[in-house]
């Protein structure tokens, strides 16, 4: 510890600390009954917090993937004589500009958020759980080397990677999840990296060590299921993140050609709030809040049910 | 003294290394995708390093330099001036959450800011525009445009909704950080003290809490940089404005000059050296980081 980075690294650690108040399970490894016996999975059945997240969620796959083979009449079919009309018995939510049913059109424009929205964060979780686990216990060089990368990553910001990246190999979903997989890692990395540091240098890691844990056996049993606290919380941040930037690169994209979605749908309609057609752009904002709000929803009610210290603080609150 | 010298010309060492391989990446992707940049610009009948050398010290170019300037101008006026805005707006809030902490003001304060965080920044500025300015028609529907200025209040007028839009976006993110930090500041020894000797409330908030709980929030703005530029490009499009975001939506489809890649460089740019003077300040206002010899 004799350089400069040391100064750095400390300056990065106090600001990782007020971006994620991080608490850990206890470890836990050795007792495992039967998994959905756990008072863990218990106290998530009854977070109200969980069922309020997931059943948003149903609600918005239900309207987004199943809603459009029951309910499909004039999605599809362009007519600017009806274009704007007010909700009627025919059309419950009027048509847009190009004289489409509305209803209709906000149930497709969900899929691709929706899916586009979970690859993302999939992505972004998976390349930097790895990156932040090997940072953290490969040593000085893998260390360094890691967050250096990240700190060059995240100094573009992710539109300008993106709209680089469509512009180059065309508007197309895969792009668009491949650019944000190679640019989001590092918040998940940094503080994947942090909690295993601070795993590593735990007792019970230490007595595992003791007692001839070899370094991959170290990792899968005790440091990987202590991590799932941070992965969670950034698995949210990093939905919310990818939502917000698939919405407006198809917002700048409309007619460029990414796929329809509820970002487009507010693009191609905004001249509709001049003319009263509110209800064109406010609808489709709305459904994008609750999209990220329910899946940050699961993930708090998870974080609190499989943290100890969150679930204890929980409850010393709603007793006082 | 020395050791933090150190420090200061590492970090500066780190941020040119950071903006030259952004750039050799915007040269490598303008260079090996055919078809995009003509070959003029990116001086392909010469060898790799010379035409990335070329590409580079063109930037320079005055044509490129003042139309690069032109634009970077209002982008960093939006930034400068909502960061100011967010920066004020949230730590009154993270300080009124705070002192309520665990209470019903607390919790509705943060689901308002977490919802705030989740609604995307083009649709917040539509919503803006219409209550605003076609609603009520009190604020200008654009923001600030390149012609002659008619009045005293014209700018600022203009100014005002872009600015909010982006501070209102910026808000809730720092205003969650601040006031996890503020409330750590208040379960701190010294403010128990500064209570038990009978200190005022908002003094003990004020003089013992904020302060310390303000260091890490310079790391965080310049962390959030990034973050912000994706919502400026959403408001300069949304509020007709010419700036550097407004232009980069511009190059969707679109990478006939060499100048994109020019408009990916300053950027980053910015947000690097939002960064490094982040990272200078903080070692300048806290006193307890010691370099270790």
């Amino acid at each position: 510890m004799a350089s400069p980075a040391v100064g750095a690294s400390r300056i990065r650690r106090a600001a990782e600390g007020a971006m994620a108040v991080i608490h850990t399970a206890p470890p836990n490894a050795d007792a495992a009954p039967a998994a959905w016996r756990h008072p863990a999975w218990r106290r998530l059945m009854r977070s109200p917090l969980f069922w309020l997240g997931l059943g948003l969620l149903a609600f918005l796959l239900a309207f987004s993937f199943i809603g459009p083979h029951f309910y499909h009449k004039d999605v599809n079919t362009v007519d600017v004589a009806r274009s704007l009309l007010p909700p009627s018995a025919t059309f419950p939510l009027g048509t847009d500009v190009l004289g489409e049913n509305e209803l209709g059109r906000l149930m497709i424009g969900g899929q691709v958020p929706i899916i586009a929205g979970f690859l993302c964060a999939c992505a972004a979780a998976l390349v930097g759980g790895a990156v932040g686990v090997v940072s953290g216990f490969g040593g000085r060089a893998a260390d360094a080397s890691g967050m250096r990368l990240a700190d060059a990553v995240m100094s573009v910001p992710q539109v300008v990677a993106v709209l680089v990246g469509e512009t180059v190999f065309g508007i197309r979903t895969p792009v668009l999840i491949t650019v944000f997989a190679l640019t989001s890692w590092p918040l998940t990395a940094r503080l994947i990296r942090a909690e295993t540091l601070s795993l590593r240098a735990r007792p019970f890691v230490e007595a595992a060590r003791a007692s001839g844990s070899g370094r991959t056996a170290l990792v899968l049993r005790h440091v990987l299921p202590n991590l799932l606290d941070p992965f969670v919380a950034t698995f949210t941040a990093q939905f919310t993140n990818a939502i917000l930037v698939i919405a407006l690169t198809s917002y700048i994209g409309a007619g460029l050609g990414p796929p329809w979605n509820w970002a487009t749908m507010i693009n191609a309609n905004r001249d509709a709030l001049l003319s009263g057609q509110w209800w064109l752009i406010v609808l489709p904002g709305v459904l994008f809040a609750l999209l990220v709000n329910a899946v940050y929803l699961i993930g708090e009610a998870i974080r609190a049910a499989f943290n100890p210290q969150t679930y204890r603080r929980a409850r010393r609150r709603s007793a006082a | 003294m020395n050791t933090s010298l150190g420090y200061i010309a590492g970090r500066v060492l780190q941020a040119v290394l950071t903006l030259v391989a952004v750039s050799v990446v915007t040269f490598l992707v303008l260079r090996f995708l055919p078809g995009q940049a003509p070959a003029e610009v990116l001086g392909s009948s010469q060898p790799g390093p010379l035409a990335y050398l070329a590409w580079l010290g063109r930037i320079f170019s005055p044509g490129d330099l003042a139309a690069l300037a032109a634009i970077t101008a209002p982008t960093l006026e939006l930034l400068a001036l909502s960061s100011v805005v967010a920066l004020l707006a949230a730590l009154g809030l993270a300080t009124v959450q705070a002192r309520l902490a665990g209470s019903l003001t607390d919790r509705l304060l943060g689901v308002a800011a977490n919802v705030l965080y989740t609604l995307p920044a083009f649709w917040v500025a539509l919503m803006l525009v219409w209550v605003f300015a076609d609603d009520l028609p009190w604020l200008p529907a654009v923001g600030p445009q390149p012609v002659p200025s008619t009045g005293l209040l014209d700018w600022p007028l203009h100014m005002l909704l872009p600015v909010v839009t982006l501070a209102l976006a910026t808000i809730a993110s720092w205003s969650t950080q601040f006031r996890a930090a503020i409330e750590e500041a208040l379960r701190a020894d010294y403010v128990r003290t500064a209570r038990a000797k009978g200190l005022p409330e908002r003094a003990v908030v004020r003089r013992h809490a904020l302060r310390p709980a303000i260091l890490p929030v310079i790391t965080m703005v310049g962390m959030s940089l990034p973050t912000m530029f994706n919502n400026v490009v959403a408001v300069e499009l949304v509020f007709v404005m010419y700036g550097l975001g407004s232009a980069l939506a511009g190059i969707v489809g679109n990478l006939q000059s060499g100048v994109s890649g020019y408009l990916v460089l300053v950027i980053a740019a910015i947000t690097v050296l939002g960064n490094l003077l982040a990272d200078l300040v903080y070692v300048l206002a806290d006193p307890r980081i010691q370099f270790s010899d």
